[in-house]
């Protein structure tokens, strides 16, 4: 059980949404019975990496392969179904924030308000990320099953006359 | 010994009888067809009697038929002349009859039309000297009648001239009196006037200022709109994803410090 948490904190430490966590996962699922199911593997760690260099891009490549030797090394033909379950099953129940973006943001500035988000939201948080072009100059987001919308079109409904107000004193 | 005897004398017996009775059988048939013989014509003679017979009494039946026949016709012919001549005189009877019966209604059917004619022409002589005098009657009624309505005719047409004369002083009297009041009512009613302009003036002040507001209104939101949609085309273009990272962080801040998250 505590190895499932610490192989959790390890995936969670350069894996900052959902799609990206299910995404690598799946690729260290397919390389890694693809490296245990090959007669000729003789050092299955190494067969495993080069699995996934092979078919992963080079973002999700650099991430799993960062994930260090403990987490390919505990992989065997019997046991990586049963393993590879466990991390889904305890990635599944992580805190999630559905985030509401107007356009796709670098890996850099999603992993610092992801540790900003972990820091103050709840550990281990995910993003559920989803581009929608209307919430630009902010975001929107769901949490605890509710809505809110931080975008500068919500904040301009929320104060009327605001705009006119500048225009006017501008004038 | 014996008994082989009384079988030879009861088989010689049979035998006997046999022989007799053959013997008896041909004479038999013999004397048969010797009677046939003899009897034929006269078996003849008697069927060609019976034909003579009964031709004759065909013949005495039809002779006596005629004879019926023929006094039927008679009879009846005799009957029919008799019914005739009956018919005759009953018709020669009943004509004479007819015709005294009508010369007789004839000459009472006359009768009666001639004192009718009679008495209708007394009722139409009646009936004309009663007219006359009705007609004389009439014109006498209609020349008073005339006369009163020359007389009546005056007299309204006099009746009429002094109720115009006096109608004529009233409208002018009531003419009087309804300047007078309609110059009163003139004041009146533009002081009336007046002050219901000057509220109708409030209230389309009041309307134009709703509908300036509303218009205000409804150009801030146009405005507010143009800008909204001029803004948010400037973010997507002009800013980068960094930048627009770093709005959204803002934002989530600003979440924070509003103690959503």
């Amino acid at each position: 059980m505590s190895d499932t948490t610490t192989l959790v904190q390890e995936l969670c430490a350069n894996t900052y949404t959902v799609g990206d966590m299910r995404r690598r996962l799946g690729l260290l699922q397919e390389g890694a019975e693809l490296a245990l199911f090959n007669d000729e593997t003789t050092d299955p760690v190494t067969a495993i990496k080069a699995a996934i260099k092979e078919r992963g891009t080079e973002d999700d490549v650099a991430a799993v392969t960062a994930w260090g030797t403990e987490m390919f090394s505990q992989f065997t033909a019997a046991t990586i179904r049963e393993h590879i379950s466990t991390l889904q099953k305890a990635v599944d129940a992580l805190p999630i924030m559905t985030l509401y973006i107007p356009v796709a943001f670098p890996e850099s500035e999603l992993a610092t308000m992801s540790a900003w988000g972990r820091e103050e939201c709840a550990p281990q948080l995910l993003f559920d990320v989803r581009v929608d072009p209307q919430v630009a100059g902010g975001c929107a987001f769901v949490w605890n099953d509710t809505y809110h919308d931080f975008s500068f079109k919500a904040q301009s409904k929320k104060y009327p006359g605001v705009i006119t107000q500048h225009l006017n004193a501008y004038a | 010994m014996n008994s082989y005897f009384t079988v030879e004398l009861l088989i010689g017996t049979f035998l006997g009888l046999l022989l007799a009775m053959v013997i008896l059988l041909v004479l038999q048939v013999r004397t048969t067809n010797k009677v046939n013989k003899l009897t034929y014509p006269a078996y003849e003679y008697v069927i060609e009697k019976a034909e003579h017979d009964a031709e004759k009494l065909v013949q005495e039946a039809q002779h006596k038929a005629q004879s019926i026949i023929a006094a039927a016709q008679q009879a009846g012919a005799k009957t029919i002349a008799d019914y005739t001549s009956q018919a005759k005189e009953i018709h020669t009877e009943y004509s004479t009859a007819l015709h005294t019966q009508t010369e007789s209604l004839e000459h009472a059917m006359q009768d009666i039309s001639d004192e009718e004619t009679a008495a209708l022409q007394k009722v139409t002589d009646a009936a004309e000297d009663m007219i006359t005098t009705q007609e004389k009657s009439v014109i006498t009624n209609v020349e008073k009648t005339n006369q009163s309505i020359q007389q009546l005719v005056a007299q309204t047409e006099q009746g009429a001239k002094e109720s115009i004369a006096h109608i004529e002083e009233q409208i002018a009297a009531v003419g009087d009196r309804l300047e007078t009041q309609l110059k009163e009512t003139d004041t009146t009613g533009q002081e009336l006037l007046q002050k219901h302009i000057a509220s109708l003036q409030g209230v389309a002040d009041k309307h134009v200022e709703m509908y300036t507001d509303a218009r205000i209104k409804l150009l801030d939101e146009h405005i507010e709109q143009l800008v909204e949609s001029v803004v948010l085309d400037v973010l997507h273009t002009q800013l980068t994803p960094s930048e627009q990272a770093s709005l959204a962080f803002k934002a989530l801040q600003e979440a924070k410090a509003q103690h959503i998250l």
